[in-house]
């Protein structure tokens, strides 16, 4: 027995109810009987010259050539984009979009976080001015079809063997990673080729590169050429940390500054502390108009947010610099790390940027990550 | 064994888990819901309900309604039955309606369903009259519901029932129920599974024709 849609084998989580076996493993995307064959997505057909694109800045020699290489490489295989943070992922991947949708082929976008979604949206309508790309997440799903749909990645169980092309934006990261159910369902929902786009790919896509059932294209470099910022890592007690912390706050007055923090409460009591000091927002899980609250930060030249890991992937803001407290936590891995870090310096204006690792103890964990970041900028191309 | 909501396996950690517990939830679970013992009087007659609708509770009932997990029937009642079943003995269970469309695509009644093994002699005895669910509606549609609900053609209620619903929100479909039964010929009462924190009538003052008996504070007033 195998649910047809999440692709369950096992069977604990096969339920008999009153019409018939169902599987109980993806049920909170409503019940799906293992009898009948999932209703495949019923989407119109792809626009005619919804191909044309336009780019923001045109792609630097470097990343035009993986993009090719991607596109050719997609028809055949499955592929790994490994792309350091700020790289321009989304950039690589618009030349497929454009050669899948030219063929009148679906593209599906899939990302783990709702607000990236909505960005990304509002990105990809502008590069495709001619195509319907639509936006589907919790809050936005009365219109579930377009030429390219952007959906949260629990968002696919709609598309039953919908789409020829899927992208899976960092599936390295919650609530993709180890969830047996997304994975089921994304490779229900897709029945052509997949593009993974991570700057920390996870062991089982190592694994499987090492099977060669993974392309896999690297870019080491940020479209500016400038290197990644190399974190510094402090290593202080509680108290000493936070006034070290304030005092690198001061000291970057002049620009945007983000406040890692591991946990919500966390955050509050941080937010708090340092609103004692100076102007500061906090946005975690439990804030309830956290898009307000990004929005604001996103359009201030010099203010301070205070976050959990929410606002680690997918957000560029010009000029932000950024501090982890706490940077030892065990809440953080390597790729969390690597993320937060990546968060500066994306934007072609303000290439350079701070970043602070406050640890209360020596982590082998933040050097790591350290290591990993001056690894990656010796294997770009020398050009500074 | 695995926990029907969180799917983790359920460890066996205290005595009474290992010997008499056949908790379907795990106890993390469980103890998210709420439970606690209301009693209050709609429209005068006496409501009896036993867990506060948080949204660990709403989002069990939503997954069990509107996802149709089936599985989840025996959630709701667990170690409550015996109460049930002495407190409702000589009593039949009518369910409050569900609209028709919504139990062909479902392929069971929902209260049916959780009332079903408690051995009382249960009865469908409502018709919905539309398909609009009710979360939908904002207070002063649902009072609307009165034209919608109605009794089923050639049903004869015994004398004893209990109106049985999952939870009770404003309680407009209790009322209309209520208003299309003769309270002369039967002695009825309310069983909800849970109530909305806000129409607890101990917490915030109540709409007057809902009549507030709180149970200790009827009781401090009879010594008088």
């Amino acid at each position: 027995m195998q649910c047809p849609r999440c692709r369950n084998t096992d069977p604990e989580y096969f339920y008999k109810g009153s019409s018939g076996w169902y599987c109980r493993r993806c049920v909170m995307f409503q019940r799906a009987m293992i009898e009948e064959e999932e209703n495949e997505a019923e989407l119109a057909e792809v626009q005619q010259g919804s191909e044309e694109y336009t780019l923001q800045y045109p792609l630097t020699p470097k990343q035009k050539e993986i993009s090719e290489q991607c596109a050719a490489a997609m028809r055949t295989k499955d592929v790994l984009l490994h792309c350091v943070c700020g790289a321009g992922k989304t950039e690589l991947v618009i030349r497929s979009i454009a050669e899948m949708l030219k063929e009148g082929k679906k593209v599906g976008f899939a990302i783990p976080r709702r607000q990236v979604v909505l960005e990304l949206q509002e990105r990809l309508a502008g590069y495709f001015p001619k195509a319907k790309v639509t936006a589907v997440c919790g809050g936005h799903t009365e219109e579930t079809d377009g030429d390219l749909i952007i959906c949260t990645t629990h968002q696919l169980f709609r598309y039953t063997n919908a789409f020829d092309l899927l992208i899976l934006d960092e599936p390295d990261a919650f609530p993709y990673r180890g969830s047996d159910v997304l994975h089921g369902i994304a490779s229900t929902a897709c029945r052509g080729h997949r593009i993974y786009l991570t700057a920390t790919p996870d062991e089982e896509m190592k694994a499987r590169i090492a099977d060669g059932t993974l392309e896999h294209l690297t870019l080491y470099e940020r479209p500016h050429g400038k290197p990644l910022p190399v974190p510094e890592i402090w290593v202080r007690s509680r108290i000493p940390a936070f006034f070290a912390l304030l005092k690198w706050l001061f000291g970057h007055a002049d620009a945007p500054r983000m406040v890692f923090v591991p946990t919500v409460r966390g955050t509050e009591i941080m937010a708090f502390l340092l609103s004692l000091f100076l102007p500061c927002m906090s946005c975690t899980s439990r804030t309830p108009e956290r898009d307000a609250v990004m929005e604001e930060f996103r359009n201030s030249k010099d203010s301070v947010l205070c976050c959990t890991s929410l606002a680690e992937r997918g957000l560029t803001v010009t000029g932000v610099q950024i501090a982890v407290w706490q940077a030892d936590s065990p809440v953080y891995d390597e790729a969390a790390l690597i993320q937060m870090a990546g968060r500066a310096g994306r934007r072609i204006e303000e290439p350079e940027g701070d970043v602070l690792f406050l640890c209360l103890e020596h982590s082998d964990l933040a050097q790591a990550c350290q290591k990993e970041i001056m690894e990656a900028n010796a294997h770009a191309v020398p050009s500074v | 064994m695995r926990c029907l909501l969180c799917d983790g396996i359920k460890e066996r950690t205290g005595l009474y888990d290992a010997l008499w517990s056949e908790d379907p939830l795990c106890q993390t679970c469980r103890s998210q819901w709420q439970r606690k013992d209301i009693r209050f009087k709609v429209d005068g007659v006496p409501l009896y309900s036993c867990y506060v609708y948080n949204e660990a509770f709403s989002s069990c009932l939503i997954q069990y309604k509107e996802c149709m997990d089936e599985a989840l029937a025996p959630v709701f009642l667990y170690g409550l039955k015996e109460k049930l079943r002495r407190m409702y003995r000589g009593y039949t269970i009518v369910l409050m309606p569900s609209s028709a469309s919504r139990i062909r695509e479902r392929g069971f009644h929902h209260l049916e369903k959780i009332f079903a093994p408690l051995g009382l002699p249960v009865v469908d005895a409502f018709e919905k009259l539309t398909d609009t669910p009710q979360k939908s509606m904002r207070a002063e549609e649902r009072e609307n519901i009165r034209n919608l609900i109605r009794l089923k053609e050639g049903i004869r209620l015994p004398r004893r029932i209990v109106l049985a619903d999952d939870t009770m929100t404003t309680g407009a479909t209790i009322r209309a129920a209520l208003s299309k039964l003769d309270r002369k010929r039967h002695r009825i009462r309310i069983f909800t599974i849970s109530v909305n924190p806000r129409t607890i009538p101990d917490k915030l003052p109540f709409p007057a024709d809902i009549a507030i008996i709180n149970k200790s504070a009827s009781a401090g007033k009879r010594r008088k």
